[in-house]
């Protein structure tokens, strides 16, 4: 039985968490238009985590952390409302896996590391 | 008699001639003339690399404004580019630096007319003294997970090197004076352009061509039924051609990459060579460092072809 993927506690395994999640985004080949939205959404949201979760990454080995979580909210929750589209998704295409696990990670991760 | 004495004088100035060669080529004089020739070249080479990524990479972010123009309207506040204007001009002021620091070892070494060069490294110099204190320069010291403290001492340190007047027989003291400011900036500048998986530049755009790869499926599927079979296969076409130009981005970057390592380990080497007469540890990283150029060059030549095949 599979075990459940750990929550991530800190930045570097957070963006590691959401990296993982992206890649797989981008091996997924969906073929019909829902899909392929579902899959476009979801890599915004999870680049834009991203972004953020460098800019506080590279703060955060000064000692200055900035004020992110503001701008974390609303990708995760786009990519929270995107969940059950993609697990949908993803009896579709294979190579998602289960999916729901690694966004839960991503999006654990965010709220355990900057308290969403 | 008259044919002696013209013997004489020619043996005679053919000494001095020989003497005062010899004495104004020395061995380091020589290979930090060919150090500055190649670093020089390879310097060009990165400045092109970086404009080519950032040329690319926005024109494919267009073409997916443009595709999306149906579902999500037009946002100016979406057109960005790959690296923004500020921190590009902190990349540029360090590569223009290096080109500089090459410039005066060929100033000095004797192979190049000291023309206008004296000024155009006192306004370099006093640039980057200027640029040691500049938040650009602090965040790229951060981009690439370097103490912005040891970033800007070594920026403060080449720009110092520049400003002041030099001679041919204070060439040692250059090399010496510019080896870890040199060693400094080329890691900083490395280590921001990082990896694919994990940071910096290559990992950037990797995940930006991620999502252009992903919106142009999306507009193909939901405009195929509109389509000729002639613009679906247009439409279809471009999305190896962002696979291939992520590529040649990412290529790019690590022969750059590879070039900025080459380029400070051949001038390391020079340094511990002051002394020597034969260098053949220089000779044979500085034959490495003309061929990474060429590397650079021609990876660089295959980017610039595709991106000019697409337009």
């Amino acid at each position: 039985m599979a075990t459940d993927p750990a929550i991530p506690t800190t930045i570097p395994t957070t963006k590691a968490a959401a990296q993982a999640l992206l890649d797989k985004l981008y091996a997924a080949n969906p073929i019909t238009l829902g899909d392929s939205e579902a899959i476009s959404d979801a890599v915004a949201e999870v680049n834009v985590i991203l972004t953020q979760l460098n800019q506080e990454d590279i703060a955060s080995r000064t000692g200055a952390m900035q004020a992110v979580a503001a701008d974390l909210k609303d990708p995760v929750k786009k990519l929270g409302e995107l969940k059950d589209q993609l697990t949908q998704v993803a009896s579709r295409v294979k190579t998602l896996g289960d999916i729901a696990k690694d966004i839960d990670s991503v999006i654990g991760g965010c709220k355990s590391v900057f308290g969403i | 008699m008259r044919a002696r004495v013209v013997w004489r004088l020619s043996c005679l100035s053919m000494l001095s001639l020989s003497t005062l060669s010899g004495c104004a080529v020395s061995p380091l004089s020589q290979r930090a003339a060919t150090f500055s020739t190649a670093a020089s070249a390879t310097v060009v080479k990165m400045q092109s690399a970086y404009q080519l990524v950032e040329t690319t990479y926005e024109e494919a972010a267009m073409a997916s404004l443009v595709n999306q123009f149906d579902m999500k309207g037009f946002d100016p506040a979406s057109i960005q580019p790959f690296i923004p204007a500020a921190d590009m001009k902190a990349r540029t002021e360090l590569m223009s630096a290096l080109q500089q620091y090459a410039t005066l070892l060929a100033e000095v070494s004797g192979s190049s007319e000291v023309t206008e060069l004296d000024k155009e490294s006192e306004a370099l110099g006093t640039n980057l003294e200027a640029m040691a204190k500049d938040a650009p320069l602090t965040a790229l010291a951060k981009n690439a997970n370097m103490e912005s403290g040891v970033a800007s001492a070594a920026v403060d340190a080449l720009g110092r090197v520049l400003i002041e007047k030099r001679t041919a027989k204070e060439l040692p003291s250059i090399l010496e004076s510019a080896q870890k400011p040199i060693d400094t900036i080329c890691t900083l500048l490395g280590q921001d352009i990082g990896t694919p998986e994990g940071t910096g530049l290559r990992n950037e755009l990797r995940d930006k061509y991620v999502e252009l790869i992903a919106d142009q499926r999306t507009y193909i599927l939901a405009n195929e039924a509109k389509m000729s079979p002639d613009e679906k296969r247009t439409e279809i076409g471009k999305l190896p051609q962002l696979v291939t130009a992520e590529k040649q981005g990412d290529a790019t970057l690590e022969q750059t990459q590879k070039a900025l390592q080459q380029l400070a380990a051949t001038n390391d080497v020079l340094t511990q060579t002051k002394k020597d007469k034969d260098a053949p540890a220089f000779r044979a990283l500085v034959t490495q460092m003309v061929a990474q150029g060429q590397q650079l060059g021609a990876v660089y030549a295959a980017a610039s072809a595709a991106s000019a095949k697409k337009q």
